[in-house]
Order: structure tokens, then C-alpha cells, then sequence
């Protein structure tokens, strides 16, 4: 991408030290600066100015470039960029990104310290103290000759973000009579973070080469955010075994967060687990083909605080001025009962390795998720469109499988192969004031008890109607219909989320020369590809590039086709199977051996490798990317595909 | 020793827990934000600021000409509000859900200082006439907030139908923390809404009559309480009662109309506040939105290439020598892709430029003008007329036409002819301000598009659903959807859709 480029410079450090035999200090530091820039309007913006929609919709002979002619109007070749597409009524998109220039900078600190002290055998109290910090700075401008934009200006935005941690534990582990193995834990952690930003403009900027904020003309009112989130946890642990066959584990946890409502900040969380290694057993000790065992079980409950801040509070803001006064505006709704979602697990599994060469890992599990956060739409008459509450549960059922073959292991030549597979199955299972569903607006989705979250809910295109060219549906009772409503929306079966995914990697080395590839795969996930709408209908035709698909539209009566004469209209029609299989990564390297290391005299070793990521997609998806995570892919950067050449040398 | 030692480094495992009460620093508990009366100032000041911005421009204001009769959009105008401009408008549709919610908004905001004003601690009497004025203001918006949506999702007034037909949700309770679905009103009849709107203006007549009028005022006065009576009572049918308070702000002469063009041209482009019972107060940091959809479409190179463009009969309406034809709007080539025409195009919003600085394009921001005399004197007339005084009616219609026309001689009109010619000054001189569809739809006669200025640059030339577009007083769509927010979120308005959506 033009006018894009990062630079990163990064220091670390990790200092172990054993003071006395029962003191320990440690201490990792890492230190980073990065600096980049970014053409201006590379977003997933839908318009002309988004390169991914550019390149799609720009007519051939609508280039960024001169097109240079002879005399009787023949193709010479293309000449200087221009700044103006004329073809298009647009300035040229390479313009755009340089008049709008945009620069990140960003200083990170990331360092630990601990603490540990063994006053007697068995007890260790272990302290921590975390810090995570970063500057981070932003600067974009609007150049005076921008054609496009009314208004030239530079806007700056200084950031900055802390977080401290402190963890406290207490571990003490005892043996009694022989076989009983006891591990007990205590501790307290406190988390507590601040992010505070300052954004600042002015406007009137008039010319290119003065184009500071103290440059412009007119000041425009900061804006300004400060948000504090704290947490306190108190946890304690139990684990015991019996002889390394019997294993017992509880744990029992009170979590605390300044993100909920005064009344419901702190909640309880607990969990139980069992485990048997059948390994250990005697009648397993004759069964030569069984190299490891073991069966476990847990069943427990954990907290979820993901939301933004302040959501509990009834906020008063300001808000314009009114005759140069301040004014004050409701900016929100208390919910002084907004509490912690609780994921209540069970799982059960049982892994091992058998004949040397098959390690396996195979998981159930069914999770419930209860009092989940939220948005609540209100009845406008509260003055707001809704606000944040613990409402609705839903269940993921499914299974987790690894599998490892060690096909060749010998002194110098290794082959391996690694599976892992997961299906999962979601269903709603309660949502808000004991109803049954509910439609949210606009965004071609639907909940519904007893079905999955992400089923897509549309209004089912039954292609083109011979006889005139137009779009068919389906009503909701299935039968044709020429007219579009969207009363007519039903579930289509069709899911934004997969629900099967899975991996394989394979490894291969001889001597110092290794490969690995791996693989990632998801089934059953659909995506709409909403960049055809530009792209297959009538209704841009005449001002974008279409798809070849579009000979096929429909011109003779009688005539059977896929592509209708009318526009387009937010159906089923662009909702494709988005599974696919993609070569993630595919990486080969040689290590120099160990003698010619040790000849070197300072060298400890030397890799070279080449990989590549995303080099190879199977999908019958036919927009850019179908790893889009969104309902609705629409002028989506793709993933990149990359290659790396590369030195590893340790010393 | 060692002990010494082992305690030291205990003191590193101090258990600091945090405070977990850490409310906002960027805004403040809505609990006890109002307890003196600068405080009821600043809320006061969002009603301006919300019914400036949500209620009284932007899309409540163009949508109203976008759906009459007053433009053709272009062929390169991209659907843009084309589901308005072809009545295909839904439920779902943003600015069918942004006019309920600001009106709401302003509803709870008004009830919300209606309960805690009376609750503040930290008052003197010398408070008491502030507060009352701020009180009147909050019965006016909740009027006229109301009677916005009315104008939109209620079906005409027709008092023997009224306490059957389908008001709207009325409330005069503040909802502090999420309340339960049920507690949720339904729609009330229109009877009841009307009762309402009024009972609350009555109120505000009564708390506000010191508040004297004044020219370009930026605050509600008592005859702009008395300018939405009026408007209220024509809309109603209430004739009698709209020409009296129309006539008696008319002959008041505290508004006195423009005639000159330069004067005229100031009050459009530097909003001068000539002719306005109200003009809300804005600055370039506080704009309001803007009431041109692209109606003139200047582009960086020069050209022009509007989004909707005027009916052909309303540029054929307007006299030669009308200082609103010179002031509106002027005849330019547009070029629209690679087509060419020479087209009216109108400029009644032209910006102004104390609200944009550094601007090299105008944003077409001039502040708003919810309530000019000009209107009155056409409530006035159509009022009279109504009510069978064709003298009277014909003497506000002629006082108005002769400040917009030099040399304009008076005309005795009667009958169906005198109203017709009302209703022609009406669409002429409130153009563009929001008003077409109402009265369209007021006056239950439908709408009818008509032969455009050029049909090769109109969307769908020569089409019975867009240039040509005609639907009957009866079409359902002269009603919005009840928004299906407020639907899916309210149980007791879910069977109360209006009909055809």
C-alpha cells in the first residue's frame, strides 16, 4: 500500500536471581517504540475511496494514470498519476491517500518484578507487581489542496494507558503419609488500570508546507476521556492426589470489578475437578502398547466482565453549547444490578499416548452461559434506545480432539503430524422479559430460543423470473412472490459462525533441515458477500465494473438466468458457504550443525529459513477473503499472503 | 536476624485491595445532578440544543419535501433517501427511529425537570421566576414534541373518530433505572394526545406570558407558544381558533415582513432573524443540521450536480419579479455523468458563513427558523377561509404576496378559487422548510408529482413511481411506522403498528 510503512525497535530483558537459598527476585522488562503511517481512508469504509472497492469497481480505462494516446486515439501507454479521474467524477485514490496523511507512534513498557520467599520447606510466598504502560500519539492531516475535502485541518491525539497488578500467593505443599499429596493455595491480585486521551484539532490549514495544528486558523474544542477500571480477586486452591493415581482439585474464588453496579461489584466463582491416571495403575502395567492414560472430569463457574465502562452508571454529560453557555445532557440510565456473566462448565476427557507414536486428547464439554451482558433495548419513552444488563443464557455443547502421529522418529529424520479438531454447537436458550426471540434490526440476524446465536435471518432470493427478468423471493410460507417485504424474513439454516474448525500441521526435519506446514480449516460457516452487490446489479452498471457473471443477465423473455434486471435488494442471494482450508503457514529451515557452532568460537546457533503465510486458500467462497469475522464482508482488507526470509543466530 | 529479614520482605506482600467505587470524571451522577438552578439552566439548554438539531432540521425538516412534491431527484442522485422520495420507506429505517427518539428524549428531559425542580434544596425565591420560565419551556416542548410525531404517525384529526383512533405514547414520569417492559405505556387515542399537547401548552401560556416576544428571539417566547396554537388549531381543524391567534400575532406588527431583496437575502444567508417568532441560536461550534438534502450539489471543480432538484410547477408558480424566486433560487448548467442541462436549482439554505469558517464548499448550514410570521399570516387566511370569511382571508393573502412581489396589486378571491390559491402561497413560501408533505397530507388531497423541468436528467423519467409518482389521501404511507425499536422493545405497542407496515 503506498504511503504505508512501520518501524519497531524493541528491548527486553529477564533477570532470574536466587539471593539466598530461600529468597528469589526476578525481574522481565520489555521496552518498545513504534512509529507508522497510514494512507489516508485505508479503512472497510464503503465507498469509492477504499482501495479494496477501488480495484473492484474502476472501470478499466478509470486509472489513476495519465492514458496516453496518438493522434488517432490509439493506446500508447499510461503516463504520470493524475489527480483527478475524470471517468470516475472522483479525485484519484493515490491523491486521496496523499493529502490525507496519517502518523502512530507508540512507547510501551512491559515489565514484572517478583518476590519469592521459602521460610520453611514446602511453603512458598510468592509476590508479583506487574506494569503495563504505553504513550501512544496520532496525528492526521488534511492537506490545503486537497481537492475533496471542504476543509483542510490537522488533528493530533496523545493517549496514555497504565495498568498495575499486584499478585499475592501463598502455596504450601505437604505430603502425608507417604501417598497424600497436598497442594494448597492462597492469594489476591488487584488490578488496576487507567486510560487517558486528549484529542485536539484546528481547521484552515493554508498551505502544504505549513500544516501543524498551530497552523490553522480556527480551534476546534478538544475532546477529552479519563477511564479507571479496578479489580479485586481473593482465591484459594486445594489440590490433592493420592500416589499420583487419584487427583482432586477445588477451587473457590470471590472476583470484584468497579465496571458493575454498587449493589452486585463482587461475585463468588467455583470449581471441581477430578482425575484419574489409569496409567498408573497395575493392571496397566503389563499393556506394552499403552505408553500413557488418564481420565479427568471438572465442573465449574467462571466470570465474564467484558464490556466497556461506566455502563452502571446514570450519567449527566455536556453537551453543545446553547447562546455560548454550557449545557447538560442525560447520557444514560443507571443499572445499579449490572453483575458479572457466569459461564458454568463441565467438561470430561480422557487423553494418553499409545503404540509410542499416537498421542490423542479428546474433550467434552457443555457450557452454559447465564446472565450475559447485554445491550437491553428500551421503549423509547425511557428517553434512551436501552442500556447495559445481565439478561438471556445460551448453551456450547461440543467436543475438542488432538491427535499427534509420530509417523518416523529416527537419530536424524523426523515425520509428524498434529490434528486438532472441534465441533461446536450453540443454542439460545433464554433471552430478555421471557420472550422467545427477537429480531435486531437491520443486521440480518435473529435470536431465537432453541437456536443458534449468528443464524442468518433474511428474506430467501428465488432467483429470476423468466418471464420479465425480475427478482423472485420467497415468501415465509415458501411460496414465490414478486414483491420484496421484509415480513418475509425466515431462518435460512445458514450460520455466521462454523461449527466445525480444525487444524493440521505437519513437520518434517532430516539433519539440520526442517519443514512445517500448517493448516487451518472452519466448515459450515456462511458469509454474506456484499461486495456483489456493487458488483452484480444493474443498479451500478452504469458507473462501476461489474462481474463477468453479468453477461448472463436476463434479456429475452423465456430466458433462464440467475442475474435479474432489477436492483438488488438486501436478500439471501449473496449469503455463500465461507468454510475453506488455508495453508497458514509453510516454513522451511536449515540449522547449521553444532560443530561448525563450536568451530565459530561465539556462535550458538544459526538458522536460516523461509516461510510463507496464507499461500494457499480452497474455498468455493468467491469474495476476497472468507475469513471475514463479521456477518456481512463489505470492502474487507484480505489477509495478506507474506514471505519471510530470515537469520537466527544466538550467541 | 533473619526474622528481621522474613518481615521486611513481607512488607512486599502488602495486600493493597482497590476501591471499586470509581464513578466517571467525564460526567457526572444523573442522581444528583440538578439542585440549583444553573443546573436546570444547562438541562435547559439541551431541549434548545435537541429540538434545534433532532426535532426542527435535518431529516424531519427535507424528508417532509423529499416525500412531496417540491423535488425530482436526479439521475445521479443514488437512492439517496430514495425510499422516502418513492415511499418505500420501513420500519427499521434511521430517521423514522431518530424523530421518536429525540422526541422522547425531550419528553423525559422535560419530565425530568418537571419532578426534580420542585426537589431542589439549594433555591431562594429571587429563583422562582427563572424557574418558571424554565418550566413553561419544558410544557411547550413536550407540546410541541408531540405534536410532531402526531403530524407523522397519527392519521388526521377527525373528532368523531379521535378517542378511537391511535395517538401516540404519552408520558409525564421520569423512568430512573431500566424499568420492567410492562410498566411500558401503549399509544394512546388521539383524543388523548391532543388533550395532551394542549392542556401542556395552556400551561406554558400561563408560565411563559412575561416572556414578550421579540425578533429573531433564540429563546420560546409567549407568541411562540401562541404560533404553534395556531399552527396546532389549523391542523386540527379548529378554524376559528387558528385565525384568531394567527391574526392576532399578524396584526400584532412586532413581525414585520421583508420586502426588500437585499434584506430578504440577509435574512436566508446570514439569518438575520427578520421575520422570526423564533430562530434558534447556533454557532460554527454548536450547527444545527443542515434542511438542504443536496439540493445545490456544487462540486470541487465548479460544476453543479444536485441530488434532488425543483419541481417544475413550483418554479412556474412563482412571479417574475418574486423576491423569492431571486433570492431561492437561480438557473445554472448541471452536469450530471455526461449529461447536460440548464436547470432552476434551489438555494434557499445557501449557508452561512459565520457557521462554517475556512470552508471552501459551503455545508449549507444557516440556523433554523421554526417559526417565522409568515406562516401566520398564511394560518390566518387559510383559517378565514375555512370558516367562510373570504375578506379577511384574502387580506392576509394579499398583505403577504405584496412584500414578496414588487407591484403586486391585491386580488379578491372566493371560494374554492381563494383556497386554492392559498394553499399554492403556502407551498411557495414555506418551500424547502418542511412543511409540503404535512399540508399534503392535512388537506387529504394526495400527491401528485409532475412533468420535470428536464426529464432526461430525473430519476425513472416519465414514471408513475417517481417522476410522475401519484398516491391517493388514503395511501397508507401518508403515515410513518411506528419504528421497530420501539416495537420490539415495548410489549404494549406491538399490536399497534399503524396499518400497511
Amino acid at each position: 500500500m503506498p504511503y504505508s510503512d512501520m518501524s519497531r525497535y524493541s528491548v527486553r530483558s529477564n533477570i532470574n536471581t536466587k539471593i539466598t537459598n530461600w529468597l528469589k527476585y526476578g525481574l522481565n522488562l520489555n521496552l518498545a517504540y513504534q512509529r507508522s503511517h497510514h494512507a489516508g481512508y485505508s479503512t472497510t469504509s464503503t465507498g469509492y475511496y477504499n482501495p479494496m472497492n477501488i480495484i473492484a469497481w474502476g472501470l478499466p480505462y478509470a486509472t489513476p494514470y495519465e492514458i496516453k494516446t496518438d493522434e488517432n486515439g490509439n493506446f500508447l501507454g499510461y503516463g504520470k498519476e493524475q489527480d483527478y479521474i475524470t471517468d470516475l467524477g472522483l479525485k484519484n485514490y493515490f491523491t486521496v491517500m496523499k493529502y490525507n496523511p496519517t502518523e502512530r507512534n507508540n512507547a510501551r513498557i512491559n515489565g514484572n518484578m517478583y518476590e519469592e520467599i521459602t521460610p520453611i520447606k514446602g511453603l512458598v510466598l510468592r509476590a508479583v507487581q506487574a506494569i503495563d504502560a504505553y504513550d501512544y500519539r496520532y496525528t492526521s492531516k488534511v492537506i490545503p489542496t486537497d481537492l475533496i475535502s471542504v476543509t483542510p485541518g490537522t488533528t493530533e491525539s496523545f493517549q496514555r494507558f497504565y495498568r498495575l497488578t499486584s499478585t499475592n500467593t501463598a502455596e504450601y505443599k505437604f505430603a502425608l503419609a507417604q501417598n497424600n499429596h497436598f497442594d494448597i493455595l492462597a492469594g489476591h491480585e488487584s488490578i488496576f488500570s487507567n486510560s487517558n486521551s486528549v484529542t485536539t484539532s484546528t481547521n484552515g490549514q493554508t498551505d502544504d508546507r505549513m500544516t501543524d495544528i498551530s497552523h490553522g486558523t480556527i480551534a476546534n474544542l478538544p475532546s477529552y476521556s479519563n477511564s479507571s477500571i479496578a479489580y479485586n480477586s481473593f482465591f484459594a486452591r486445594i489440590s490433592y492426589d493420592y500416589a499420583d493415581k487419584y487427583f482432586l482439585d477445588g477451587t473457590y474464588r470471590i472476583d470484584g470489578s468497579s465496571l458493575f453496579g454498587a449493589n452486585k461489584r463482587y461475585a463468588p466463582f467455583y470449581s471441581v475437578g477430578v482425575m484419574w491416571n489409569i496409567f498408573k495403575e497395575n493392571f496397566l502395567k503389563d499393556v506394552a502398547w499403552i505408553n500413557n492414560l488418564q481420565l479427568k472430569s471438572s465442573y465449574g463457574t467462571m466470570g465474564n466482565s467484558g464490556i466497556s465502562n461506566y455502563l452502571s452508571y446514570g450519567k449527566t454529560s455536556t453537551g453543545l453549547t446553547y447562546n455560548e453557555q454550557t449545557s447538560w445532557y442525560l447520557a444514560s440510565l443507571s443499572n445499579p444490578n449490572l453483575t458479572w456473566e457466569e459461564v458454568e462448565a463441565f467438561n470430561l476427557g480422557v487423553n494418553g499416548k499409545i503404540f509410542d507414536c499416537l498421542t490423542f486428547n479428546v474433550e467434552l464439554y457443555n457450557k452454559n452461559t447465564k446472565n450475559m451482558l447485554m445491550y437491553i433495548p428500551y421503549s423509547y419513552i425511557s428517553g434512551f434506545s436501552g442500556g447495559w444488563g445481565n439478561v438471556g443464557t445460551m448453551r456450547n455443547r461440543g467436543v475438542d480432539v488432538e491427535l499427534k502421529f509420530d509417523i518416523l522418529r529416527k537419530k536424524d529424520l523426523y515425520l509428524g503430524l498434529s490434528l486438532n479438531m472441534n465441533y461446536n454447537k450453540n443454542t439460545i436458550t433464554e433471552l430478555y422479559d421471557g420472550r422467545d426471540e427477537f429480531v435486531d434490526g437491520g443486521s440480518g440476524l435473529k435470536y431465537q430460543v432453541g437456536k443458534a446465536y449468528g443464524e442468518f435471518y433474511v428474506v430467501r432470493f428465488a432467483g429470476v423470473d423468466p418471464a420479465n427478468g425480475k427478482s423472485l423471493w420467497l415468501d415465509a410460507e415458501g411460496n414465490d412472490t414478486g414483491t420484496y417485504s421484509e415480513s418475509n424474513a425466515v431462518f435460512i439454516g445458514k450460520n455466521r459462525f462454523a461449527p466445525w474448525s480444525g487444524g493440521a500441521s505437519l513437520d518434517f526435519s532430516w539433519k539440520g533441515l526442517s519443514l512445517n506446514a500448517t493448516f487451518a480449516g472452519v466448515f459450515g460457516k456462511s458469509l454474506e458477500n456484499y461486495d456483489r452487490y456493487f458488483l452484480e446489479s444493474p443498479a451500478f452498471a452504469d458507473e462501476s465494473n461489474m462481474t463477468k457473471r453479468m453477461l448472463n443477465i436476463w434479456t429475452t423473455p423465456g430466458q433462464i438466468t440467475d442475474i435479474p434486471v432489477d436492483a438488488s435488494k438486501h436478500d439471501s442471494r449473496y449469503i455463500e458457504d465461507a468454510s475453506f482450508v488455508r495453508m497458514k503457514n509453510l516454513q522451511i529451515s536449515y540449522s547449521f550443525p553444532q560443530k561448525m557452532m563450536n568451530a565459530t568460537g561465539f556462535l550458538g546457533a544459526a538458522t536460516i529459513y523461509v516461510s510463507g503465510r496464507n499461500l494457499l486458500t480452497f474455498t468455493k467462497y468467491t469474495g476476497w477473503d472468507p475469513e471475514v469475522d463479521a456477518i456481512t464482508a463489505m470492502g474487507n482488507y484480505p489477509n495478506t499472503k507474506q514471505f519471510t526470509i530470515g537469520v537466527e543466530l544466538k550467541f | 536476624m533473619k526474622k528481621i529479614v522474613y518481615f521486611l520482605c513481607a512488607m512486599l506482600f502488602v495486600v493493597c485491595s482497590c476501591n471499586l467505587d470509581i464513578p466517571p470524571t467525564s460526567s457526572i451522577s444523573t442522581e444528583s445532578a440538578l439542585q440549583k438552578v444553573e443546573d436546570a439552566q444547562k438541562f435547559r439548554r439541551d431541549m434548545y440544543v435537541t429540538m434545534r438539531d433532532y426535532l426542527c432540521s435535518g431529516s424531519p425538516v427535507y424528508l417532509m419535501e423529499l416525500m412531496g412534491d417540491s423535488f425530482h431527484a436526479s439521475i445521479t442522485f443514488g437512492n439517496r433517501n430514495g425510499e422516502y422520495y418513492k415511499w418505500e420507506m420501513r420500519s427499521t429505517f434511521g430517521n423514522v427511529e431518530s424523530v421518536w427518539q429525540y422526541s422522547y428524549y425531550c419528553v423525559m428531559l422535560a419530565n425530568f425537570l418537571e419532578t426534580g425542580i420542585p426537589k431542589m434544596a439549594d433555591i431562594s425565591p429571587s429563583d422562582y421566576e427563572q424557574l418558571d420560565i424554565i418550566l413553561g419551556e419544558c410544557a411547550f416542548v413536550k407540546a410541541y414534541s408531540m405534536f410532531t410525531l402526531t403530524e407523522l404517525f397519527c392519521q388526521n384529526y377527525n373528532a368523531a373518530t379521535a378517542s378511537s383512533d391511535y395517538g401516540v405514547m404519552l408520558s409525564s414520569e421520569v423512568f430512573g433505572t431500566p424499568s420492567e417492559p410492562s410498566t411500558y405505556p401503549g399509544r394512546s387515542s388521539l383524543a388523548e394526545t391532543y388533550s395532551y399537547i394542549e392542556t401542556n401548552l395552556t400551561k406554558a401560556e400561563s408560565l411563559l406570558a412575561n416572556q414578550k416576544g421579540n425578533v429573531g428571539s433564540i429563546y420560546i417566547t409567549i407568541d411562540a407558544v401562541k404560533a404553534l396554537q395556531a399552527r396546532i388549531a389549523l391542523t386540527k381543524g379548529d378554524y376559528v381558533k387558528a385565525a384568531s391567534i394567527a391574526s392576532s400575532l399578524v396584526d400584532n406588527k412586532a413581525y414585520p415582513l421583508v420586502s426588500d431583496l437585499d434584506e430578504f437575502n440577509n435574512l436566508w444567508t446570514n439569518d438575520s432573524g427578520k421575520e422570526c417568532i423564533v430562530q434558534f441560536w447556533a454557532d460554527y461550534l454548536s450547527t444545527p443540521n443542515s434542511n438542504c438534502y443536496d439540493y445545490v450539489g456544487l462540486q470541487s471543480n465548479g460544476t453543479y450536480s444536485p441530488n434532488y432538484i425543483p419541481e417544475k410547477w413550483v418554479i412556474d408558480a412563482f412571479d417574475a419579479k418574486d423576491i423569492r424566486m431571486k433570492s431561492w433560487f437561480f438557473k445554472t448548467p448541471v452536469v450530471f455523468g455526461t449529461i447536460n442541462s440548464n436547470l432552476y436549482i434551489c438555494n434557499k439554505f445557501p449557508g452561512n458563513p459565520e457557521l462554517m469558517p475556512g470552508v471552501t464548499i459551503s455545508t449549507y448550514l444557516n440556523k433554523i427558523k421554526p417559526f417565522r410570521i409568515a406562516e401566520q399570516y398564511l394560518i390566518a387566511a387559510e383559517a378565514y377561509a375555512n370558516s367562510g370569511d373570504a375578506a379577511s382571508a384574502c387580506t392576509y393573502l394579499n398583505a403577504l404576496r405584496k412584500s414578496r412581489i414588487p407591484g403586486y396589486t391585491a386580488k379578491s378571491y372566493s371560494g374554492d378559487e381563494l383556497i386554492s390559491q392559498i394553499k399554492l402561497e403556502r407551498a411557495k413560501e414555506l418551500y424547502g422548510e418542511g412543511f409540503r408533505y404535512k399540508d399534503l397530507k392535512r388537506w387529504g388531497e394526495g400527491m401528485s408529482r409532475s412533468i420535470a423541468q428536464d426529464s432526461q436528467v430525473v430519476n425513472g423519467a416519465g414514471s408513475a413511481t417517481t417522476e410522475l409518482m401519484s398516491r391517493t389521501a388514503s395511501d397508507p404511507f401518508f403515515i410513518w411506522p411506528i419504528p421497530q425499536a420501539e416495537i420490539d422493545s415495548n410489549p404494549q405497542i406491538r399490536n399497534q403498528q399503524n396499518q400497511g407496515y
